[in-house]
This record gives C-alpha cells, structure tokens and sequence, in this order.
C-alpha cells in the first residue's frame, strides 16, 4: 500500500517535471499561429486568436530554407561518410593488427580530444585562408573531416571480433581490405550507427565554425539562418512569430532523428560519454 | 571476382588482383599486415596533422604575432599580447564571467541531473517518456533552442514575466538585466544539459548490483542510508566524468550568449569564447585572439587536471 502510493506521487512528480521541460517547446507551437498584437497582448492568450498562417507565409518567403537545407544537408553527409570511413579504417588497424608505432599513432590520435576547438579556430581559419577555403561550403566540413573518437569507438568495437575469423579469411585468399570491408565492418554496424548519429548532430548543430567561415548569403547552413534572417533583433524589435517558425525548422531534423534513433543515440552517449 | 579490381584494392595492393600477386606473395605476412595497417591510419593521421596538431600549434606561435591582415603574415612582438591581456579590462570581464557562469552551472548541472536520474531510475509507468522529454533539449539543435528562450525571456510579453506576474511575484528583466542576465543564461543552459548528465548517471546507477541494496537491507538500513553510503560512493567516477565533460563545455560556452545577448547588456555576460571570437574575426586581431585561446586552454586543462587529482582520490571500488 504505502509502496504504490510513493510509486504514484514519483509518478506525478516526474510528468510535472517533464512538463516544465516541455513549456518551452510548447509556447514556440503557439507562438506560430499568432499574429503580431497577439503576441505582445496583456494578459497572454493561450489559444492564438485570431489563428494565423502569416508567421509561416512569411518565413517561406523571406528566407531561402530549402537551399539551407540543401548545404547543411550536404555538409551533413559529407561528414558522416568521412568521419565513417577515416575513423573506420583507422580503428580497424589499431583494433586488429600490430605495427611499429602503433602506440605513439594512437596517443597522437587520443590526445587531439583534450584540446578544445575554440584553441585553434583563429589558425584553421588562417589555414583556410591559404587554402581558399573562406567562404566556401567544402570548409565547413573540415572540424568534423575524421573523428578520434569514433576511431576510438571502433577500436574498442573491433576487438570484440574474433582473430579466428581474420586469420582464416586470409587462408581463404582475402586482401586486408577485404576483411575490413566485407568482414569487419558488418560485424560494427552498431557502433557505426552510433558514429553517423554522432556525426549528423556534429555537422548538423554546428555553429561557431560556419559564422567564423561563411560570409555569402547562398551558402549558409540553416542554423546559420537563425542569427542572419533579422528576426532576431538586437534588444527589442524581434519578430517573435517568424523566428519561432524559423527556430522550429532549424531543429526539425534533429527531433526526427531523436524521435527514430533514440535507442541508439541514448545507447551511444551512456557507452562513450561523448555528446 | 579476381578481376574485380576496385579502387581501394589497388590502394592497398597495386595494380594487380588481389589473390594472384607476386609482389605481395614474396612480401612476409607479417610486413604485409604492417602496410595495410599503415594504409588504413594514414587518411586521419594526415588530415589530424594539418587540421588539428597543426593549428593547435600555430596558435601557440600566432599568440606571440602581430597578424598584418593586407600581408597575410604575422610579425613576432614577443609577450606584447600576453602583457596586453593582463591590463585588458574587459578581457578580465570575460575571464570573470566564464568563472562565474562555470562556478554556477556546474554544481546546479551535476545535482539537477542526478536528481532527475534518481527519479527517473525508479520503475512507474511513463518512465520512458519522461527520460525522453529530458532529454530532447541536449540534442535539439541549441541555437534554435536559445532563440526560443530569448522568447520566453522577453521583459515585455515574454512567458516567464507574465507567468510570474499572474502569481503577483516580482517580474525580471532577465537577459536584458545587467545582474541578471548571466544568471538567465545559466537557466537555460541547465535546462539544455540536464538530459546529458542524466543518462550517464542512469548508465551509472544500472551499473551497481542489486545486491548491495539486499545486504544493506537486511542489515537494517533505511532507503537514505543505502543512498548515501552505497549509491552516492559508487556514483562518484561517473560524476567526476560528468564534471569534467561539463567543466570543459560550460569554458566554452559561446552560442547561447551569441544569440541570446551577444554579451551584453554591459558586458554582463561577455565570456571568453565570445571575447576572442570579436577579438580575432570582428577587430581582426589574430594574434591577440590567438593569446586569449592560450589562456583559455591553460586555464580548462587546469581545472580540468584538479578535478582529476582531487576526485580521483575519493574514487572508491567495492
């Protein structure tokens, strides 16, 4: 009796908790449909009166979203074909075989993870200056090019397969890699989700890079669009109703990855602590 | 199949089909699995060269120039951007309000989302919904998350000040307040990361057996005595992980204030990140900015080596 009662007081406590966390996801949808005295009016309304499109009509035709979409859409799976196949390939040999240097390659790799990006973002874009790279759309591709820590994340996947397995393929005739592609890789198919999840949200939310690289208007990434479209005033003349409309489109795709892959994007931050 | 050759075999092994090779035949297996082996860690070590060593170093050197932008070169002034940094004014502004928007978040993050892992460590109906409402913040994209609380801050006909004033409490001009702004960020930045914290602390607590509950139990002990001596010490490596992952994030912090008060108002919430971002890309000064990036660096590496040191010693295993 009195367990059941605790369970139901945990149970309302957990729904009102997470209902307070909802709010701000909550007022962005109605803040959608409201017109522009609607949104200022004393007392709020809950319920947008009168019911309004506009917000949206105008979001469609101030800011070019299909074509940020289409370059954040392009960087995205650039990334993650890189960063799947560089740290793959890498994790594959420092999981699977011994080399003269191994140990010194794979510190070299690791310790690139305890330097934060904001350290060399004034030299990589003086790099990029000398590459040509300032304002283009393959730079914005670079901080995310290969990852140390999904070389680490397949390391310790690919040493959960058997050498058995390895030796015999190479009786049967099997290039190394072969092995690594047809043999190795199937068997890391969870891991490697995990890695292209990782690295659809890294190219997806970045900002600082793009705001640091991208001065054309043709080739901003969709969050890039929030701090350029002009909603988003400096202290009082924001325009709330189409930056809600805009802030929603940027976060779309993240909440349609969150809402089908959760099982893994949870699986894969409880088992590596990287966000 | 033999003749099959495609791209990444002849990378890996010529221009010959793979079974049928001299060249590779003579070669031991030994040596052959070593070049195959460096053929694979080449791509990343190369571009980790160029993209991060590289840069990482250069900005070491840049913090001792004067970058001439016309030029595209830097001229050496020795420690004249370290000197500099020591009588910026509002360099030690930013400094400031990176400790304090650290010293803040830190130990509200790491407790909320204990909190929040406890609670929804325990089995009720709807408990997977509630973990999922957690933690969408941390993975739905900040800056949109940020422009949507700028929203609900506004002083005017924001959600929070009507909501407060509906309950006749004392409303707030928030973000655009100078004492407290930077406390505003700290809200919605808790209110992003607590999903963070609170999956590695649920990965945490899965991990401690059932048994120890039992023992603990059966000696007697009520449910807070299990928590404290049983739960919180075993807890103790995960929150260090977290601490340190946090640490190093909220150092960092940038995007939130980029969009939600670009610094301001007064400089009340001008941190490092945004302080070297206008000194390098809005005044230009690379080599300033560059200093500043040390200094960061130096100062998270050693926060982050205390808390290592210091926690590492209160890590217990049963």
């Amino acid at each position: 009796m009195k367990k059941t009662l605790t369970i139901k007081i945990i149970t309302a406590i957990a729904f009102v908790l997470s209902f307070i966390m909802l709010v701000p996801f909550m007022w962005m949808v109605i803040t959608f449909f409201k017109t522009p005295p609607d949104i200022t009016s004393h007392p709020l309304s809950f319920i947008p009166r009168p019911f309004t499109w506009e917000n949206f009509t105008r979001v469609f035709e101030e800011i070019p979203l299909s074509l940020y979409y289409m370059n954040s859409a392009l960087v995205t799976i650039i990334v993650i074909t890189t960063t799947l196949l560089f740290s793959s390939m890498a994790g594959f040999a420092f999981g699977k075989y011994s080399f003269p240097g191994k140990e010194i390659f794979f510190v070299f790799l690791l310790s690139t993870l305890i330097v934060p990006f904001q350290t060399m973002m004034i030299p990589l874009y003086l790099e990029m200056k000398w590459l040509n790279g300032i304002d283009t759309r393959w730079a914005l591709v670079i901080p995310h090019i290969a990852s140390a820590f999904g070389t680490f994340l397949i390391r310790q996947y690919v040493q959960t397969v058997p050498d058995e397995l390895l030796d015999s393929a190479r009786i049967d005739g099997c290039s190394e890699f072969r092995i690594y592609w047809n043999i190795v890789m199937p068997l890391c198919k969870p891991a490697l989700i995990v890695l292209a999840i990782f690295g659809f949200y890294w190219a997806w939310n970045d900002f600082l890079w793009p705001i640091i690289i991208i001065n054309s208007a043709e080739k901003r990434t969709v969050v890039l669009s929030i701090v350029t479209s002009g909603y988003l005033g400096i202290t009082s003349d924001v325009d709330w109703g189409p930056l809600m409309v805009l802030s929603f489109f940027v976060m779309l795709p993240t909440i349609i990855f969150f809402v089908f892959l959760q099982k893994y994007i949870v699986k894969g931050i409880a088992l590596t602590g990287i966000k | 199949m033999q003749n099959k050759l495609n791209w990444q075999e002849y990378l890996l092994l010529g221009d010959i089909p793979a079974t049928g090779d001299r060249k590779v035949k003579t070669l031991s297996l030994e040596k052959r699995k070593w070049i195959a082996a460096y053929l694979f860690i080449i791509p990343i070590v190369v571009l980790f060269t160029i993209f991060r060593i590289y840069p990482a170093f250069y900005n070491f050197a840049l913090s001792f120039m004067k970058w001439n932008i016309f030029k595209n070169q830097g001229t050496w002034v020795g420690l004249k951007n370290y000197t500099r940094l020591l009588e910026d004014e509002t360099f030690l502004t930013a400094f400031k309000n990176t400790l304090l928007y650290t010293g803040i978040f830190l130990p509200i993050q790491i407790s909320a989302s204990l909190g929040i892992a406890l609670l929804l460590n325990v089995k009720f109906p709807g408990r997977s919904f509630c973990r999922a409402v957690f933690f969408a913040p941390y993975i739905v994209t900040l800056v949109a998350t940020s422009a949507v609380w700028k929203w609900l801050y506004d002083p005017t006909s924001g959600l929070i000040n009507a909501f407060l004033e509906e309950l006749n409490l004392p409303t707030s001009l928030w973000l655009l307040g100078e004492n407290t702004a930077l406390g505003s960020v700290i809200i919605y930045s808790v209110w992003q990361s607590i999903g963070y914290g609170m999956i590695i602390f649920l990965a945490g607590l899965q991990g401690i057996p059932q048994q120890y509950y039992e023992a603990a139990q059966i000696d007697g002990a009520s449910k807070f005595q299990s928590f404290l001596h049983i739960t919180l010490p075993l807890l103790v490596p995960i929150m260090l992980f977290v601490l340190v992952m946090m640490t190093i994030a909220s150092f960092g912090v940038f995007s939130q204030i980029y969009v939600m008060t670009q610094g301001g108002p007064a400089y009340a919430t001008l941190v490092l990140v945004l302080y070297m971002y206008n000194q390098a890309f809005t005044f230009l000064n690379f080599g300033y900015g560059a200093a500043i990036a040390v200094a960061f660096f130096a100062f998270v590496l050693a926060v982050t080596l205390i808390e290592l040191k210091f926690g590492g010693r209160r890590v217990i295993s049963y």
